[in-house]
């Protein structure tokens, strides 16, 4: 049988951190219509089953649209089984006032609860973590060792226990519990790492990257188990509809905007952002002081290649205070001015100078 | 550097003017407004160009203040010398100054020159326009100068490599305006406005905190509701499960009730059963049987009330005795009957006609009486009647006739007696009829007038007779008559004659018939004879009858045939009345008749009933039953119980079937088993429970709706609060870095002045040097209250205190400016140095200070070339 595994779909994410009004609107609509492209990848691909491993929505009280759309996907796909356990920010009011819960969603609570499938010789655990349970959920998982076990947690892994924090999952408690597939969620990265000599644990990452500390590819991981043998292969789908990326521009020895574009240009190329990616580009590096930088022009210049933009500028000033010495221009002599004020910092003196470089040289002054 | 010469080729008011310059000074003298500004104006604009294109008023745009007062292109030329080499620089002006032509020849060879631009003014003296017209060029009343940039920047020989301190007002105004565009007490400043949006956010944001709250209390009920819904949800299942068990166990209970229901039944109706078997004492009559006895009951009753109807009484069977012996040989015929009825009407009818056959003694005496009046008569009633009619009506026509005659005499002639005459006659006629009427009626009155009626009657008769001969004694008139008067007269005297002739007639017929004539009355008497005549012939008439009449021969026939019939059943008619004697006897035969056939029915009658009787006995006794008096209503009991036993047992047959098929249909096992859980709530209470558990659930169903309508809009408020939240953020964190960029700014600015005074500062002794060695040649006075900033500001020692310059008299200020100008000209150019172009600068000095003035002029003309223009020869 074949499962998806997904996690930290985060629907109902407003998503104006970054993004302005209309753009977060839009972006929040895609990530929604990527659930339901999973779901639809599901149906045309013959997976039986999708774990949620945890939050599924970002906030507590999801919209009426995000309710119905993800009901609606759920009740059309009567032929696929969906196993949902919800994480810290899952909603509260999901399935509230429903009369009756769709017959192919499973739901799990603060006990061991656990699902059958490809006729009882897949076992699907799940546990819903809490700081009543945190302590007691290790010993109390009674696995059938003879079945093909999938545990679903949501919560941040540890090697140890952690006290007083309810998301923590002893990853040393759960070896050799007779877990074969260990599906988690709450970290947004895809990982996937050997639990114990029988099982591996794996966290599928968030389906939509949402903000630039989501960079890289996002998806979810498709397993296909031979429930006779109770082998498996699993793959990571990437799957997001955009990719965020971090970009990285050192413009170390740059005087004009226009060399640090290059630059910029360069990385992103090798970076190889789309134009429908969102960008972060950061510039890095030491500038001298009287360089020309525009960062708004370099934000304005990159702005119409790719779906989202913004430049941070990491960068630092250089200042040789000897060249100025001997200036006797009032360029050197304002160097001097600043320079010999033992009341100014030294990082001040450098944005001083160059402020008052700016204006001398009739730049725009930032 | 040196002006060779100029030509104005159109420039203001001049045109067409050239002039040569020399070396040391050109003073050119002529009388206000000559155009000695505007020349000035012009070597300034060959250098510089024209500057205020785009200000409106004439002053500070100097194309329209020097564009020709005929119009068109204006513009010249200027021939200067720099180093050794000279140049000649044509401009021509248009209406803007993209349109102005600049050209620059060597004017060695008069080949275009590269050296300069049209800029050449600022690459030549190294100053802007502004700073020209401050040092070189002195216009008239404009001695006060400020150092600029430029001759700050001049003054430093900072030109040549960096030109950086001319960007300095420029750099401290851009700052100033980073600054003010951030300054957080200045309203327009962004720092200061997003203080009052941050305020407003802060407030927003602190006030928003709740929602937060608000949220966690409404998912906090929303959870008990969800709570209270499960609960709910458990209880309903729960209460479901028990209505059901309960639902079953009733059902069971019922359906075992309707067993024993179904059983009872099925006992009751064999009971009943049994019960109506036992009221029959034998076998049971066959129903049909029964119905069929009842039924001929039904004859044996009708053959009883015959029995009844027909019943013969002692009386009658003593008339039947009786008529026997009348009748002992049969009863006549009807049609004997009939015959003897109509032999006794014509009886009856011969002796009626005969009787009034026979003439009465009356009759026969009024026919006696009669028949001599008409037994012989000649003529008949009618005809003298009829003559009598024919007489009165010539008569009554005569005085018409009369007096026609007299009319048609009078047209002949007539004679006036005759008509006196006439005119008596009719009164005294008159006079005797009335004499005679009352004659006659004292006459018929009473015997005791009779003499004085006949009397009258006399007289009355006499009055008349003597008119009529008197007139008639009269002799006529002899005249000559008309054939018409002729005529007239004729029928007059034959009418007369008819009339007397009937009167004789009648009167002897009167009198045949025993009646006397009166010719008032005989009309009357011959109605009366007429009434006679009428019952004579009918009396006459039937006397002839009654002699030839057969009927009493007749007559007699009939009553012996009566008398025989009637005698042969010993009746006899005694007074001869045979219709009532007939009638009788008819009624006794038929008397005789019913009697005999009334005994006959009642005999058959009895006949009949006794045999159906005898029949239903012996049913009855087929069956162990005594017939009773009334076998109709003993059958009808046994058929009435044999109907409710058939009854009883189709009821017991349909009981005991739908016994058996409630028992096939159902368990019996399990409804005999049955075990009443008495911990089972009633059903009634379970469905209300249930009930009541729905509707709560629907309350809370509506409530976790509400609830969630609630959370979906703090949901929104809150999100709408932290956007203000984030939004405020990015304020708070752009308030921040814009107030560190206005700090930096400020010290960036103040840095920049320190800078620029500090480059300024080292120059201000030379100038001061040169500002006091001019101003004590042109005054003689030492000029040691004298200071200079290092923004090149003068300021002067006056009561103690250093004061700026504007508050001395207007010809010191100029003198101070010219000073003050030459010296940083002195300090500007220690290379190249520009020729000094001044335009009547000395008008504000008094003479003293003007020789002093020109002395000042000569003396710099050893290092300058001047152009000097002056309008006054004092000053020359």
């Amino acid at each position: 049988m074949k499962l998806i595994h997904c996690a930290d779909l985060h629907l109902d994410s407003k998503m104006d951190t970054n993004l302005e009004k209309e753009k977060a609107k839009e972006r929040k609509r895609e990530i929604l219509d990527t659930f339901e492209r999973m779901v639809a990848y599901a149906a045309a691909n013959g997976v039986s089953a999708i774990l949620i491993a945890g939050d599924m929505f970002d906030v507590k009280n999801i919209s009426a649209t995000a309710r119905n759309t993800v009901l609606h996907s759920i009740i059309e796909h009567s032929g696929i089984t969906f196993y949902y356990l919800r994480g810290n920010h899952d909603s509260d009011n999901f399935l509230s006032g429903l009369e009756n819960m769709p017959e192919n969603l499973k739901m799990f609570n603060s006990e061991w609860t656990s699902y059958s499938e490809a006729g009882g010789k897949v076992s699907i655990w799940g546990i819903e973590l809490s700081d009543k349970n945190t302590g007691s959920i290790y010993t109390s998982l009674l696995l059938e060792p003879d079945k093909f076990n999938i545990v679903m947690l949501h919560g941040q892994e540890s090697q140890s226990a952690a006290k007083d924090k309810a998301e923590i999952i002893n990853l040393k408690a759960l070896r050799n519990k007779g877990i074969d597939y260990l599906a988690l969620g709450h970290v947004h990265m895809n990982k996937v790492e050997k639990l114990d000599a029988r099982g591996t644990y794996c966290y599928a990452g968030c389906l939509e990257g949402r903000g630039f500390d989501e960079c890289g590819e996002r998806g979810f991981m498709l397993l296909d188990i031979d429930e006779n043998s109770g082998t498996y292969t699993y793959q990571f789908i990437p799957f997001a509809k955009r990719r965020l990326y971090t970009v990285d521009v050192d413009v170390t020895g740059c005087q004009t905007t226009a060399e640090m574009a290059s630059r910029a240009r360069q990385e992103l190329k090798n970076a190889g952002c789309g134009s429908d990616a969102l960008v972060k580009i950061v510039l890095k590096g030491e500038l001298d002081v009287e360089c020309e930088k525009d960062v708004t022009y370099l934000k304005a210049q990159f702005g119409s290649q790719f779906y989202f933009i913004k430049v941070y500028d990491e960068t630092s000033l250089k200042i040789d205070v000897d060249d100025y010495m001997l200036d006797q221009s009032l360029k050197g002599e304002y160097v001097r001015q600043v320079m010999n004020d033992e009341a100014i910092s030294d990082e001040d003196k450098k944005i001083i100078i160059r402020y008052g470089l700016q204006a001398i040289a009739g730049e725009e002054v930032q | 550097m040196k002006l060779i010469s100029c030509h104005i080729e159109n420039f203001g008011k001049i045109h067409d003017y050239s002039i040569d310059f020399n070396d040391g000074v050109n003073k050119m003298c002529e009388e206000n407004g000559w155009g000695k500004s505007t020349i000035a104006a012009f070597i300034q604009a060959m250098f510089y160009g024209f500057e205020g294109d785009n200000k409106r008023s004439i002053e500070g745009n100097e194309r329209k203040k020097y564009k020709p007062w005929q119009g068109g292109a204006f513009g010249g030329e200027l021939v200067f010398e720099i180093g050794e080499k000279r140049y000649l620089i044509s401009r021509v002006f248009k209406d803007k100054k993209s349109n102005d032509e600049f050209e620059l020849r060597d004017a060695s060879t008069n080949l275009p020159s590269k050296e300069y631009s049209d800029k050449i003014g600022e690459e030549i003296f190294k100053i802007n326009k502004e700073s020209f017209a401050r040092t070189v060029f002195i216009a008239q009343s404009q001695c006060e100068t400020a150092p600029t940039d430029d001759i700050n920047a001049k003054i430093g020989q900072l030109a040549d490599n960096s030109n950086d301190l001319n960007n300095f007002e420029a750099a401290a105004a851009r700052l100033t305006s980073i600054i003010n565009e951030l300054n957080p007490n200045r309203a327009t400043g962004s720092i200061s406005k997003r203080n009052d949006k941050i305020a407003e956010y802060n407030m927003y944001v602190k006030n928003g905190e709740s929602i937060s709250d608000s949220i966690r209390q409404y998912q906090e009920k929303l959870h008990d509701e969800e709570d209270a819904y499960d609960k709910l949800k458990m209880e309903i299942d729960e209460t479901g499960r028990l209505q059901e068990k309960a639902s079953r166990q009733q059902a069971l209970t019922a359906r075992k009730s309707e067993w024993e229901r179904l059983k009872g039944a099925a006992d009751r109706k064999k009971k009943e059963n049994e019960e109506c078997r036992q009221t029959f004492p034998g076998e049971l009559p066959d129903l049909e049987e029964v119905k069929k006895r009842v039924s001929e009951c039904s004859d044996m009753e009708r053959a009883r009330d015959r029995i009844e109807m027909h019943r013969v009484t002692q009386s009658e069977k003593d008339e039947l005795a009786a008529l026997g012996n009348t009748f002992a040989e049969g009863t006549p015929a009807a049609a004997d009957f009939t015959e003897m009825l109509n032999d006794a009407k014509q009886l009856e009818d011969l002796s009626r006609e005969l009787a009034s056959e026979q003439m009465t003694p009356s009759e026969k005496e009024r026919l006696g009486r009669l028949e001599p009046y008409f037994e012989h008569e000649t003529e008949n009633i009618a005809v003298v009647t009829e003559k009598w009619n024919s007489r009165n009506t010539k008569k009554n026509a005569l005085p018409s006739k009369r007096a026609a005659l007299t009319a048609l005499r009078a047209s002949m002639g007539a004679q006036p007696q005759q008509s006196k005459q006439t005119g008596k006659t009719p009164i005294l006629i008159i006079i005797g009829i009335l004499l005679v009427a009352v004659g006659m009626f004292a006459v018929m009155a009473n015997n005791s007038l009779l003499l004085l009626g006949i009397a009258f009657v006399a007289v009355g008769i006499v009055i008349i007779v003597g008119i009529f001969f008197g007139r008639k004694a009269e002799p006529p008139v002899q005249q000559t008559a008309t054939p018409e008067y002729e005529n007239l007269q004729r029928d007059i005297e034959d009418d007369e004659k008819f009339i007397a002739r009937a009167d004789e007639e009648v009167a002897a017929y009167l009198s045949a018939h025993g009646k006397s004539f009166n010719e008032y009355r005989v009309s009357s008497i011959l109605q009366e004879i007429t009434a006679e005549a009428v019952e004579y012939s009918s009396l006459k008439k039937k006397m002839q009858n009654s002699m030839e009449s057969t009927k009493a021969a007749d007559l007699e026939n009939i009553r012996q045939k009566l008398d025989a019939f009637l005698g042969a059943y010993g009746a006899v008619s005694a007074d001869g009345k045979f219709t009532n004697d007939l009638y009788m006897l008819k009624n006794k035969a038929e008397s005789y008749s019913a009697l005999s056939r009334k005994q006959a029915d009642m005999e058959k009658a009895e006949n009949e009933y006794q045999t159906l009787r005898n029949e239903m006995t012996l049913f009855l006794e087929k069956y162990n039953y005594q017939a009773s008096d009334n076998i109709s209503q003993q059958l009808s009991d046994i058929r009435d119980g044999l109907l409710t036993y058939q009854s009883s047992l189709r009821a017991l047959e349909e009981a005991s079937k739908e016994l058996e098929q409630f028992e096939a249909a159902n368990d019996i096992s399990e409804l005999e088993e049955i075990q009443e859980d008495e911990s089972l709530p009633a059903l009634d209470d379970l469905n209300r429970a249930l009930k009541q558990y729905a509707e709560d659930r629907e309350k809370t169903h509506k409530n976790i709706t509400d609830y969630n309508k609630m959370l979906e809009n703090l949901q929104e408020e809150y999100d709408e609060w932290e956007e203000k939240r984030a939004r405020l953020e990015e304020l708070n964190s752009l308030q921040s870095v814009e107030k560190k960029k206005y700090k930096y700014v400020n010290m960036a600015k103040k840095k920049l002045e320190l800078a620029k005074e500090a480059i300024t500062a080292k120059y201000s002794a030379p100038i001061l040097q040169s500002f006091s060695q001019y101003y004590e040649m042109i005054t003689n006075a030492a000029a040691t209250n004298f200071h200079i900033d290092a923004n090149t500001k003068v300021t002067v020692d006056e009561q103690g205190k250093q004061r700026e310059i504007n508050t001395l008299s207007l010809g010191y200020k100029d003198l101070i400016g010219i000073c003050l100008r030459t010296a940083l000209v002195d300090a500007m150019y220690q290379e190249e140095t520009p020729p000094l172009i001044m335009d009547d600068p000395f008008t504000n000095l008094d003479d003293r200070k003007v020789k002093a003035g020109m002395d000042f002029i000569n003396e710099l003309a050893r290092k300058y070339q001047i152009i000097y223009f002056t309008c006054s020869n004092s000053r020359k």
